[in-house]
Parts: structure tokens; sequence; C-alpha cells
């Protein structure tokens, strides 16, 4: 019983408990309620960035398992994936929960909302610390349940309706997940994300099987990685409020199930093993077409934040498809990307929420010439969306980069042209918005809805700067041994061996 | 350290412009400094003096390539001269915070990419300066300017499309991103290969090549004249640039590709002569000289490529043909502004006619001119080419042609008065730029010893003198002739910026309105369609009916009878 065990526990509970104390909390306490929040938020960045020195400098496995019955093991492990989805998670809910305090003031129902919020990030921290399947899916189906709230939070009639196709699709998926789950536990017993490669023993006897198990795991986990045609719910959901939607899209749901069909792929099953059972080209051509099927619905949308939600189906399918090349280039690009299109999401619903609020802008047409009255959003939402189209020296490109040179050494050079392809979409529907924002008349007075010093209440304005510069230097500081990059190339290639 | 503070000291004066209050003054009035540490290493830096940045981008190189100096040097030139025009004669519209901004960064993308070793830093400085430039292009904010900014835009994203395939599929099959590994990579690759036709278009597109070059002539000159100045003296370079890094220039032939860029590039040469002559705005017939001068490049590079050993002769006639022209354009445009001032009189602006002369005759090869030592050249690699039985004859015609167009251009500016700007004929900037043309030759001479420059040698005066005078003939006898033949000819070709804005219209309304992609069915929301199965009469029926089948007493002991038999029966086996 040492910080090996205890960490692991530490960092769970830092948001579990934070997150039970404020449902007890009363209504008006906003201050014992919003230091609580940071507090818990800022112990487990620190208590992640020491974790981290603890796994990479000192060496120390950070372990806490025991059995639940049945075979079945409760496992928390971390590994470079698990620290690289601990950060990501830790740091970004420290700048949305800073966010939310602002957006929501004055707001009802606060106590509820921060709770649930908590909940939430407690689940992302075990699902990125899970160190295997059954307790990973204990985590998700965790986290379905604790954002149900979060999406209905406005209690309209619309996020009422969003929340019921939300719980509908994801419950599905959970059953699904969970059918695979036990089905691998019946084949192949208990298995740890760290023991990869146990699975190819039995690779001739249950070959069919073990296709079909891939499958499920993978439509469970689609569900919440948006796969098409099992995105619907993303874009009904993006009613809530607009720190939720960032978090939903950037970190929590979202990027729970894209990390899911990582580690399905990179660690239960393997990469190369599914490549020889032949499972990963038809999840290729399934990510390639939710990556063009979401620009061309985006490319419709009229609404910002729906135009916002089905970019995120576009490009989340990146992490899915860089999974699904066999080559070591495009699993660095898959987990980059994982951190990259948290950084530029969360930013451009940030900045969508700012203009909601401040201005009442909703609608794409509305944001003409906005940037006069907001131009540092309106700054911070041009660099995230000219990173989304993957421009450098933005985050976007390193992760087409890495893609494309994998799907050329993986032998798929159509996944080249898919990629393009989808830069001019992301480029055709991000580009009319910017250009409207910065050059085109206001066709109307500015009515402002919050009255504040500075463009837009201050908390409203610092979480998108620390995530639009986090954006920029992770694309500009690629190369260093500690950028996301640098993580995702010491996690595919190993410590200090770069191409 | 000094290559950082060379492409990245624009930024930092970007910065000051940034800061409120006297900052914008302060930074307007220090955005000639800007490109001076470029200019500054471009004389002083050597080959050897490069600098390897671990950890920025994906490990960046910085120095000068094989290529050396030359386009660092005049890429330098220009910025200074079009930010020392700016700075010293404030245009109304000028002096305003975007624009020094966005001017000084599109001035770090540029003097950037021409220092890039490798191919990631490069694309990375050329995205930033094509994007950058967008809104130079359309600073005035006027109709004309949006619709060249839009197909500005439409074009640069489809070129940045096509060159990060190419890019990444050169990088690939070579051992690394430096430019060093990918040239020799690229000597081996097929001649079929499909990332040469990527880079060949993506980089066409930039640098104005026949057929991809209709978003030039609308760009350039609706931008302010400094920013139309560096657009066309130095911008349009990069796509050249970017030619030379990725082909294996002087390492291996391709002969069908270096035909390819000969006979299109020719094709541009005559096709921006033409195009420009039937013009009336001096602007857009300068835009249309860049086209035509963009094409005697395009050829000398071609010639290049087709033989490696014609490099040796090529490349020297490419770097001064690039020089010359990225000064004397730049030159042209500064000087549109000067002579279309109203407070000039009559006398000074003749003085500005005759100094706008220099430039002029600069490009069309006049003797005693820089422009001649450059189509000196030119020809000579031409005849050693093996396509020199209609290269030679094409060449000297192609001087005739740029003289027409000099004199036509000449004739508008005087005819037709820019909008009243407030530039004085004694702008500095503006006269360092003629007096550094004026003596080209000699700094040419100085710069390039291994040249075998003579300019004064009479064969070269010869040759250099009758296409010269030939088309000052032409012209004075045969004007209206002309101009009326270059319109009907020009106008075979469709309007292709007019095709590309259409189809975008077109394409996107097309998309939004498309019934698949706005149906419901595209919403994908299962949970209403079970609500709608749920509610259907059908179901309802078949449910109650089901219900009251079921409650009849003798179905439901059936069941309970079934069960019990099926609990004994597991009983039984367990047991």
């Amino acid at each position: 019983m040492n910080l090996n065990f205890w960490l692991p526990i530490l960092m769970l509970s830092s948001s579990l408990f934070t997150g039970m104390i404020i449902f007890f909390l009363k209504e008006e306490s906003t201050v014992l309620r919003t230091s609580l929040n940071l507090a818990g938020a800022a112990f487990k960045v620190i208590a992640v960035h020491y974790m981290a020195y603890r796994l990479l400098v000192l060496d120390n496995i950070h372990q806490v398992s025991f059995s639940m019955g049945l075979g079945f093991d409760f496992v928390l492990k971390v590994d470079f994936l698990s620290l690289m989805f601990l950060a990501l998670s830790s740091n970004l809910w420290l700048v949305t929960t800073l966010y939310a305090v602002g957006y929501l003031e004055g707001s009802p129902n606060r106590s509820r909302f921060f709770g649930f919020f908590s909940l939430c990030v407690t689940a992302c921290t075990g699902i990125a610390m899970a160190g295997n399947l059954i307790t990973f899916f204990i985590f998700y189906e965790f986290l379905t349940l604790v954002t149900y709230p979060l999406v209905v939070h406005r209690e309209t009639r619309a996020a009422l309706d969003a929340g019921r196709t939300y719980l509908w699709y994801t419950i599905l998926g959970g059953t699904l997940l969970f059918l695979g789950v036990v089905w691998l536990q019946v084949i192949a017993g208990p298995l740890n994300f760290a023991d990869t490669g146990a699975l190819e023993t039995l690779g001739h006897e249950h070959h069919f099987s073990l296709c079909v198990i891939f499958l499920i795991l993978i439509m469970g986990l689609g569900v919440k990685a948006a796969l098409v045609p099992l995105h619907g719910w993303l874009p009904v959901a993006m009613v809530a409020p607009a720190p939720v939607s960032a978090l939903l899209h950037a970190v929590a749901v979202v990027k729970a199930g894209a990390f899911g069909i990582v580690r399905v792929v990179f660690d239960v099953f393997g990469r190369d093993f599914s490549g020889h059972l032949g499972l990963l080209g038809p999840l290729a051509v399934a990510a390639s077409i939710t990556i063009i099927f979401g620009s061309l619905r985006a490319l419709s949308q009229t609404d910002l934040k729906k135009r916002l939600a089905y970019s995120t189906v576009s490009q989340v399918s990146y992490i899915t498809l860089g999974a699904a090349i066999i080559a070591s280039f495009s699993t660095v690009g898959a987990i980059v990307h994982l951190v990259h299109q948290g950084i530029m999401k969360i930013t451009l619903f940030f900045c969508a929420g700012n203009f909601a609020e401040t201005l009442g802008l909703h609608s794409i047409r509305d944001l003409k010439g906005v940037a006069r009255r907001m131009p540092l959003t309106a700054a911070m939402f041009t660099a995230a969306a000219l990173g989304m189209i993957g421009i450098p020296p933005l985050a976007g490109f390193i992760t087409k980069w890495y893609l494309g040179i994998g799907a050329l050494d993986g032998g798929s050079t159509w996944i080249l042209a898919i990629l393009v392809v989808s830069s001019l979409l992301n480029s055709a529907y991000f580009l009319p918005i910017v250009f409207s924002m910065w050059f085109e008349e206001p066709g109307r007075q500015w009515e402002t809805l919050r009255p504040s010093r500075f463009e837009a209440p201050w908390m409203l304005i610092v979480p998108p700067m620390f995530t639009v510069l986090a954006a920029i230097l992770s694309g500009l500081f690629a190369d260093w041994n500690w950028s996301p990059l640098g993580m995702a190339r010491q996690i595919a290639f190993g410590m200090g061996v770069y191409p | 350290m000094i290559w950082i503070i060379a492409v990245f000291f624009p930024l930092l004066l970007a910065a000051v412009c940034a800061l409120p209050g006297p900052g914008l003054r302060t930074g307007f009035r220090l955005m000639p400094l800007a490109p001076l540490p470029a200019l500054f290493l471009a004389f002083t830096g050597d080959a050897s003096s490069g600098l390897e940045l671990s950890g920025f981008l994906l490990k960046t190189g910085l120095g000068f390539g094989p290529f050396g100096n030359t386009f660092l040097l005049f890429t330098s030139l220009a910025w200074f001269a079009a930010a020392l025009f700016t700075a010293l004669e404030p245009l109304h519209n000028l002096k305003n915070r975007a624009f020094c901004i966005m001017f000084l960064l599109t001035m770090c993308g540029n003097i950037g990419l021409t220092a890039s070793l490798d191919a990631v830093s490069f694309y990375t400085f050329f995205a930033f300066m094509t994007f950058c430039a967008f809104s130079l292009i359309i600073h005035s904010g006027k109709e004309l300017a949006y619709r060249a900014g839009r197909i500005y835009l439409i074009m640069a994203v489809l070129g940045e499309g096509l060159l990060v395939a190419g890019i990444i599929t050169a990088v690939f099959s070579s051992p690394s991103h430096f430019f060093a590994d990918i040239a020799p990579a690229m000597a081996w690759m097929p001649e079929t290969h499909p990332v040469f036709l990527l880079l060949f278009a993506g980089f066409g597109i930039k640098a104005g090549l026949i057929f991809l070059h209709f978003w030039l002539p609308l760009a350039h000159p609706v931008a302010p004249t400094p920013a139309s100045a560096v657009l066309s003296g130095s911008m349009i370079k990069a796509g050249l640039l970017g030619w030379m890094n990725f082909f294996p220039v002087g390492i291996a032939s391709l002969e069908s590709w270096g035909l390819g860029f000969a006979v299109l590039g020719l094709g541009g040469a005559f096709f921006g002569a033409l195009a420009g002559l039937s013009e009336k705005n001096p602007k857009v017939i300068l835009a249309y000289s860049s086209i035509s001068q963009m094409g005697l490049m395009a050829f000398c590079l071609g010639l290049g490529i087709i033989d490696q050993d014609l490099w040796i002769m090529a490349g020297p006639a490419l770097y001064l043909l690039v020089f010359s022209h990225a000064l004397s354009k730049s030159a042209l445009f500064l000087g549109t502004a000067v002579i279309g001032s109203s407070r000039s009189g009559p006398e000074k602006n003749l003085l500005t006619t005759i100094m706008l002369w220099v430039p002029s005759l600069t490009l069309a090869g006049a003797p005693f001119t820089g422009g001649a030592q450059a189509k000196y050249l030119l020809k000579e690699a031409a005849e050693t080419s093996p396509i020199s039985e209609f290269s030679i004859f094409l060449l000297s015609l192609s001087s005739i042609f740029t003289t027409l167009l000099m004199v036509h251009f000449l004739r508008q500016v005087n005819i037709i008065k820019n909008k009243p700007l407030s530039v004085s004929g004694r702008n500095p900037a503006w006269l360092l730029l003629i007096i550094i043309i004026f003596l080209m030759p000699w700094i040419l001479y100085k710069l390039y010893p291994e040249y075998r420059i003579a300019w004064m040698d009479p064969g070269l005066i010869f040759s250099s003198a009758w296409p010269v005078f030939s088309g000052l003939v032409v012209y004075l006898l045969l004007k209206k002739y002309v101009e009326a033949t270059a319109g009907r000819i020009v106008k075979i070709l469709p309007d292709i910026a007019l095709m590309i804005d259409k189809s975008w219209y077109h394409l996107m309304a097309r998309i939004r309105l498309h019934g698949i992609l706005e149906s419901d069915w595209a919403g994908m929301n299962f949970s209403r369609y079970t609500d709608q199965l749920i509610q259907s009469k059908q179901v309802r029926k078949i449910s109650r009916e089901l219900e009251l089948k079921f409650s009849a007493w003798p179905i439901f002991g059936m069941f309970f009878m079934l069960l019990i038999i099926i609990l004994a029966l597991l009983g039984m086996k367990g047991g």
C-alpha cells in the first residue's frame, strides 16, 4: 500500500467526492462550490503531472486490482496511453470548469450541474486508467448515466428529447459492449490491456467468434465515437449548455468511444492481429465514410453548434481511421488526434458559447462581422478552425501529416485521398464562417446580453485562450519530446526511438 | 540565431503593431526594418551557415538551400521596397492595424519559405503566406476585391489539398523530410508517378501556370499597391521555388515533365502577353505580364528538368530572370501608384514615365539592362537543349511580345489615371528601386561573377536589341490592330474564373439542398423511429389483440403448465 496504489485512487476520488459534496450544497453557496470545484480540478491536474513524473522518470507502475468474482477483475493500471488521456481530461476539466462557472452564472440548478459534471470527469478518469475491458465497461456505463443530467440540464422540451435519444443510443451501445466483453471473457478468460497478443493463440480456433466479438465491441463503442450510422444522438445532444457540449465533444463521451476503439484495436486484439483477421479494412472504410458524411452534413447546417457537432462526427473518426491502418505512423496519428481534436474542438465550442452567451448569436448567418465586436473570440475561433482544416503549423496538420504518411506506409493510398477531400470539405464549411466573421458588414446592432469590461466576461475568455494556445503550440513545437506528438511517438515507437 | 531573427523579425513588428495605443504608429514606421535582417543575411550568409531547430515543427532547417541566396535576396529586397513605400507614404487606407499586421505576417511567411531547408517548414510558411495574403487582397472591401478573394481562396485551398498529398507522398518515399534527401529520392521515382502531377499542379497554381492562372489577374491588381508589388514580385515565385525544391533539378532528367514545363511555360508567356494587350487597367496588364514572365521561368526550369546537364546553364539563367523580374515588377506596380498621383504636374509625370521605362525595358530584355543578361543566358541554354529548333525562335518572339506589352502598359498608365493617391514622385522607396534596376547589370556582375556576364558584348547587344526594337516599331504602327487581335485570340480560352465562381455556388447550393443529406433519414435519429413505430396504428392494434388473447384462461393455463414442465425437466437434469 503505497503511492503506486493510492495515486490512482486519489485521482478518481478527487472528482468523485467533490461531485458528491457539491450535490448537498445549497444553490446560493456559489463561492464554496466554485472553490471546491476548482480545488478538485487543480488537484487532479497536479496529481496527473506527479503521476507522469513517477511513471516516466521513476518508472513506477501504478496499479490497483481486486477480484469482483466470476473471474472478473477490477484493474486500474496507468500506462502511457492512459496518462495521455488523463492529462487531456484533467487539464480540459480545469478550463471547462472555469468556463462553466462563468457561463452558468445566475442560472438555476447549478449544484446538480456541477455535481454531475464532476462525476462525468470521474468516469473519464476511470476510463483512462482502466486496465481491462470490464473495468473500462463499468466506467463507460457510469459515464453514460452521469452525462444524461448534463444533456437535459435546461429541462426544455428539446433538451429532454435529446436526452432520451442520447440514452436510447448509449444504453444500446453499452449493451452491445457488455455482450462483447462477456463473450470475450468466455472465450479467452480474463484479459488485461497489458497482455496484448494473448488472443493470437486463439486465432485459429475461434476465428469467426473473434471477428464477431470485434464487430460487436466496435459497434458498442462506435455509438459514442459517433461512427455513421450510429452518430444520430450527437447532433441532437448539442442542445446542452456550451460547456457540456465542449466537454462532450472534446474529452468525455465522444472521446471515450474513440479511446475505447483505440484500446480494443491496439491492446485487446493487437493491431497486427486485427489486421490478420481482416477486420481493419472494413473499419477504415467505416471511418472514411463517417469522415466524409459528417463533413457533408456539416456543410448544410445553419446553426453554429450543429455544424460543429457534425464536424466532430467527422473529426473523431480520424482517430478510428488511424487505428485502422497497419502502420506505426498512423498509430501515432490516431493517438495524437485524441489530444489535438480535443483542444481544437473545445476551443470552437467555447467560442460558440461566447457568441451565444454575450450576444445571443446562434445561427451562422448572425455571425456577420462579429469580429468587430468580439475580435479575440473571433481570432481564437479562426485559429481553431484553421487547425481543424489541417493548415500548418496548427495541431490538426500534425495529425493529417502522420495519418497521411501512415496511409502510404500501410499501402492504402486511397486514405490519403480521403484525408485531402476531408480537408477540402472542412475548409468549405469553416472558411465561410471565418470570412463572414471578419470581413462582412454586420447586418444589425449587437445587443449585449451580459455586459462586462472586456468583450465577454473574463471567465469565458480565459479558458479558450488556454486551449487555443495549446492547439497552436502543440503544432508549432510538435517535435518536442513532451508535446502530444512526442508522447504519441513514445507510445507507438517506444521511448527515444523516432524515425 | 541570426536565421531565427531573419525569419521571425516581421512577427515581432506585427506584435508591436498589435499593441494598443501608439503601437500601431510605431509599428507602421518601423515596418521597413522587418525584412532587413533577412536582407543582411542574404548578402553576408554563406551556404554552410544554416541552422537546425529540433523541437520546432517536425524538426526545422533554416538556411540557403541548394539554390543559394538568390531567392532570399530578391524576396527581402522586394519586401523592403514595398514596406518602405508604405511607411513613407501613408496611403489613406493603409495606415490600418489589420493591413499592417497581415502585411508583416505575409512577409514572415514569404521570407520563411525561402529560407526553409525541409518540406514541412516550407509548406508551413507557404500556407501561412497564402492565407495571410488573402486579407491583403480583399483589403479594399469592394465587391470586386471580394470576388477576387473568393476565387483566390478556392484556388488556394485546392492547391493546399494537392500540395499536402504531394508533399506527404514525396516525404514518404525519402529518408527524411529535408530537401537534401527529398530531391535524390524523387530522382528515383518513375516519371509516371502521380506525385509529380500533384506537385506540378499544386505549385502551378501559385506560380500562375497557364490554365491555373486565372485567379491571378483578379487578385493581384485589387490588392493595395504595395501588396500587389510583393504579390507579383516575390510571392508568386514561391511556386517556382516549390517546383525547384521538389523536382530533382540537376540530379535527374525527367524528359516528359521537363517538356511539360517548357511547353506550358512558353504557352503562358505568349498567353500572358496577349491577354495583357487586350486589357486597359495598368495593374491588370502588369498581372498578365507576371503570368507571361513566370511562363518564361517555367520554360527555363523545364530546360533544366529535361536534361540534368542543362541545369548548369539553365540555373543561372533562371536566377537572373527571377531576380530581374522580381525587382522590375515591384517597381512597375509601385510606379502605378506614383504616376497615378494627382498632385504631380505634367512635367513631373514625364519624369516618372521616363523612370518607368527602366523596369519596363529590363523586363523586355533591352540591351544594357539586367533583363538582357537573363534572356541571353536563357537563349544560350535553349540553344543546347534538345528542343532548340523551335524554342530559340519562340523566345525571340516572346521578347517582342513582352516589349509590346510593356509599351502598352506605359501608354495605358498615362491615359488612365488610377485612383488619386497622395504619393509623390519622389518616394525614396521607388527611387531606390529604380536605381537598383538601373544598376542591375553591374550588380549582377558583382553578385554572380561566375555566370560569364558580359554586357558589353556586341553579340549580346544585337541579339537583345532587335526584338525590343521590332516590338516598338510594331506597336507604333499597328497599335489598334495588335490590341484587337490580342483580344480576339484571348477570348478563345473560356473564363475559368467565372466557371469556378459559378460552380462553387452551384455545388454549395446542391449540397445544402440535397434531398438525401437534408432528409430525416440522414439525421439517423433512431429513437424517433422507434417512437413512430410504437405509436403506429398497426403496432397498437397487434399489441391490443395479443393482450386480449393472452388474457384468455386456456392460453394462460397452457403457458403455466408448460413452465412447470420445463422447470421440472431442468430440475431432473440438474439433480
